[in-house]
């Protein structure tokens, strides 16, 4: 058998960090059957087979990592605060530029480029919705180009791609909302992939379902836009997030009448027997789903849904 | 809404903080955490706790939650780098043009001595890669699996060649063999 590999290498090794070399030269000495080294390993490099099998586990002493924290989110809140402060100043500054100059200047201007205000304005681009689709879908896309600017290294790379993932979706609601429906499913195309490379929190997955559902509603694509739901409340409960749940349960039931209202219109249109039973199984659905749904959880009570006045 | 503008508010990230600790602490514990690891882990999802803190509305769930799945995914890429370690390394044994035979011959028995100890499937898809020196198309070809699931089916048997290759004259064999395929 070779000689041992040096002790210093082997917790290199099981996180993959040593050159090719010298992971080959270990590898061939552990197929050689050397069971010191295979104990070294295992013991430093694998993780545990069960909970609780690891008896160092009980010594560690994680204090050290606690304080470092602190530190660090404490300064980060520092600076996180102060950009918050001067975000709202910003976009009225921003705001108060003709429309075609706002994309040059938030795009030329670092002073722009900062998570708070990029928030901000994904959060106006919300707000205005129905009454001022155009004015929304100006928000989302200047929201779209600061968040194309954050820093990956100042926040995170993760942290950035899920505001990102943000921006794209609320500019993709943003499209729907104006009845640009090919535009707003590729921005969801592109919300879905960012989101993907971020930091897999539930929250902003689940916002962005919400606002895919309503998407699928619109396409009346009412099967896919109840699963996605279905999908939020799951992330809702697990997270006891009742608004979130609210929200998800307030959409299902919108959903459901445009579903009955869409059903009605092709049963006027066709007077087809499918349609006709089509339409019987999702009154029933509606009518069944939102109070029986979930029967151990009865603190938020949706609506019941409303008929729909005749297309 | 609640921001972080509010020093009372501030406060509260800073309270919830503190008293998650003894829940945090024990989150690492109970999945082994290295101590020199813990603190990226934490730094994360503490950050990313600050940055969306008035999208969460449940912080304590949302924090708690949070830290089990990075977890999960820390022991998932140590054990990824690891496999990729072992797999490049044997690709690379078994590439070395000018061996002498004797020592091919060794370097085969002994790699043979420890696929015939994983799952028929994983035995076949290994010797496939690393015996005809198969690419994951034609291994999924030859053993009848999609295209789209081979490089699963390859990571498990690669996890299997892992642990054994670690238990190589252990007298006890890592339970978890029937994940091998």
């Amino acid at each position: 058998m070779d000689r041992h590999p040096e002790l210093s290498l082997l917790p290199s090794f099981g996180r993959g960090r040593l050159t090719r070399r010298q992971s080959r030269e270990i590898v061939r000495h552990l197929l050689a059957r050397c069971e010191s080294c295979c104990r070294t390993l295992a013991a430093r490099a694998l993780p545990p087979l069960r909970p609780g099998e690891n008896r160092d586990a009980e010594s560690f002493d994680y204090a050290a990592a606690f304080t470092k924290v602190r530190r660090e989110t404490e300064l980060r809140q520092a600076a996180l605060t102060a950009e918050r402060a001067a975000a709202p100043e910003l976009l009225r500054e921003l705001l108060a530029q003709p429309a075609d100059r706002r994309q040059l200047l938030a795009a030329a201007s670092p002073r722009y480029h900062t998570w708070a205000f990029c928030e901000l304005l994904l959060d106006a681009a919300g707000e205005p919705g129905f009454p001022a689709p155009a004015h929304a879908l100006g928000l989302a896309r200047l929201g779209v180009d600061v968040a194309g600017h954050l820093a990956p290294a100042v926040y995170g790379e993760a942290r950035v791609n899920d505001l990102r993932a943000r921006a794209w979706a609320v500019l993709g609601n943003a499209q729907r909302l104006r009845s640009d429906l090919g535009q707003a499913e590729e921005c969801f195309v592109k919300a879905e992939r960012l989101l993907k490379q971020g930091t897999g929190d539930p929250v902003e997955k689940a916002q962005l379902l919400l606002l895919k559902s309503s998407l699928r509603g619109k396409q009346q694509r009412f099967r896919e836009a109840f699963r996605l739901l279905d999908r939020v409340l799951a992330i809702g409960r697990k997270l006891g997030d009742e608004p979130l749940r609210g929200k998800a349960l307030l959409l299902q039931g919108f959903l459901h009448r445009e579903a009955i209202a869409a059903l009605l219109f092709f049963h006027q249109a066709a007077q087809m027997e499918s349609v006709t039973l089509n339409l019987i199984h999702e009154v029933t659905r509606a009518c069944r789903g939102l109070h029986c749904r979930e029967p151990r959880q009865r603190q938020i009570s949706a609506p019941a849904p409303r008929w729909p006045a005749r297309p | 809404m609640a921001t972080l503008d509010h020093p009372e508010l501030r406060e509260s990230l800073n309270l919830l903080l503190k008293n998650a600790r003894p829940r945090l602490e024990r989150v690492l514990r109970n999945f082994e955490i290295p101590p020199e690891d813990a603190e990226d882990i934490l730094q994360d999802t503490q950050l990313t706790l600050l940055y969306k803190w008035d999208k969460i509305r449940s912080p304590e769930s949302w924090l708690i939650g949070t830290m089990k799945k990075k977890c999960i995914m820390y022991w998932r890429k140590r054990r990824g780098s690891l496999c990729e370690a072992v797999d490049t390394a044997i690709l690379d044994l078994l590439a070395v043009p000018q061996a002498p035979d004797q020592e091919r011959a060794e370097l085969t028995s002994d790699l043979n001595r420890v696929l015939s100890r994983l799952s028929s499937r994983c035995r076949s898809l290994l010797k496939l890669r690393y015996g005809l020196g198969y690419g994951p198309t034609e291994v999924a070809e030859q053993m009848g699996y999609r295209t789209s699931s081979i490089r699963k089916v390859t990571n498990r048997c690669l996890a299997a060649l892992t642990r054994q290759l670690l238990a190589v004259g252990f007298d006890r064999v890592p339970e978890g063999e029937p994940q091998d395929g």
